[in-house]
């Protein structure tokens, strides 16, 4: 991503937070008690309702973060491998805990040798040309998505928004609840969605960060690899690909780079993490799988 | 002047009070109810954002609902909602100089409309919305998934 998207999220940030600031946002509460037509109750009710982001909401957020993405990567064109990886992908979702989104799962291929991978929010994950070199067989692929898929489920995008943005947006939509209630002239809309629009920037900005720059926390990369391992234990995949894969990456990823070794904690931490949770199994052997895996990395 | 009236369907609290039965909303575009709770299993039917569904029985993640037209299967917990934005026609004189498009963006969120308003602010990213698209269209059905599976001696 350029220096000047960077500045422009950056901007929209501070514009979301001065817009909050000087406006104020009536609280459900404030909004029902000026109508003088809810009760507290009632609008504590209203609050609950809205008190969390919807699979819709999380769908345009997380189109926003991949358009985000894509203005730093380009796509790698490889249909053969693209299937693959989408059928790897969508066997890794539907055995998830959450195994449909708002639109369904999607997956793209990155032309970058940069030994990375991302989810955004709503099931948009994108895979580089250099993870898929990594990858030695169709389980060690499986890995890697099966821990994307587990961000998604995990909300970890989502979770990166600052939650005083996120309490705004949802302060936001409920206290439009209250205007159907009461009275509709209590509430600009036209102000709202431009505070919304603003919020999204913002908030798409936030996961950004958090996914391109900062990356995960120790915490939550532990908690995908955790959830990754189920995930490939009920597929019949060998879970153990997943400490193979780290500890590739380990010897390959240089630490201070960009990519994935400069937001990903020390691969050498994840698999003494994730070793404890495999139970050493026999994989079922796959020819193939292995037939398969060759014919769709061709080229890669 | 007709406009959209904007009807918020509260259930959480509500619902549960008027009857003993709880009532939720399908939370995704598309919602396969299955014969059992397992990721693969056989699907009954298939409802659509904003269906309201009975509970029915739940299980560890699961949650067994029932439809409208009746029929009744089990699907993961992450794709309902408690609560349903619905739009339908109306009368009311909204009297905010909003549009009807504004309302829905305000109602509805993180919605089409806020896209939509990000998106012309921020032209430059036409070209990665055209990439997103795109790959939101290439698609895998579950029969083909299966297949790969089960081809590669999985599930």
């Amino acid at each position: 991503m350029n220096r000047i998207v960077w500045m422009r999220i950056g901007t929209a940030a501070l514009l979301a937070i001065g817009a909050l600031t000087l406006n104020g946002c009536a609280t459900v509460a404030q909004v029902g008690a000026a109508a003088g037509v809810i009760t507290p109750q009632q609008a504590e009710t209203l609050a609950n309702t809205f008190k969390d982001f919807t699979p819709e909401n999380e769908y345009y957020l997380g189109r926003a973060v991949g358009a985000t993405i894509l203005q730093r990567y380009p796509v790698y064109e490889n249909e053969n491998a693209a299937r693959y990886v989408r059928l790897i992908g969508q066997a890794c979702a539907q055995a998830s805990d959450m195994p449909v989104t708002f639109r369904g799962y999607s997956f793209l291929l990155l032309d970058s040798d940069e030994v990375n991978a991302f989810a955004a929010p709503g099931g948009f994950i994108f895979v580089t040309r250099g993870m898929l070199r990594l990858c030695q067989n169709e389980d060690d692929l499986a890995a890697v998505l099966a821990h994307e898929v587990a961000h998604v489920q995990l909300k970890h995008g989502v979770n990166a928004i600052s939650s005083g943005r996120k309490l705004e947006s949802l302060r936001i939509l409920a206290s439009v609840g209250v205007s159907q209630f009461g009275s509709a002239e209590l509430v600009n809309t036209l102000d709202q969605l431009n505070q919304l629009t603003e919020l999204f920037g913002a908030s798409v900005g936030d996961i950004v960060n958090s996914l391109v720059l900062k990356g995960y926390s120790r915490e939550q990369e532990y908690e995908a690899d955790r959830v990754a391992i189920t995930i490939m234990e009920r597929l019949g995949y060998d879970p153990a690909a997943l400490t193979r894969v780290l500890e590739r990456m380990d010897s390959k990823v240089h630490r201070g780079g960009p990519g994935f070794g400069s937001t990903h904690p020390p691969p050498a931490d994840r698999i003494r993490a994730a070793s404890k949770r495999i139970t050493a199994r026999e994989a079922a052997e796959s020819a193939a799988r292995e037939k398969r895996f060759a014919k769709a990395m061709q080229g890669v | 002047m007709k406009k959209l009236l904007l009807v918020l369907a509260l259930t959480a609290g509500v619902a549960a009070a008027a009857s003993a039965q709880e009532t939720l909303f399908i939370g995704v575009q598309s919602a396969p109810l299955r014969a059992n709770p397992s990721p693969f299993a056989q699907i009954v039917a298939t409802l659509s954002h904003g269906d309201a569904v009975t509970v029915v029985a739940r299980q560890t993640g699961w949650i067994q609902v029932r439809s409208a037209s009746g029929a009744t299967g089990w699907a993961n917990q992450t794709l309902f909602q408690r609560d349903r934005v619905v739009m339908t026609a109306g009368t009311s004189d909204a009297r905010t100089g909003a549009s009807a498009r504004e309302q829905a963006a305000a109602a509805k969120g993180f919605s089409p409309q806020v896209e939509s308003q990000y998106r012309e602010q921020n032209p430059e990213m036409s070209n990665a919305y055209a990439i997103i698209d795109r790959m939101e269209a290439a698609r895998v059905s579950e029969d083909e998934v299966v297949r790969f599976l089960r081809q590669g001696g999985l599930l």
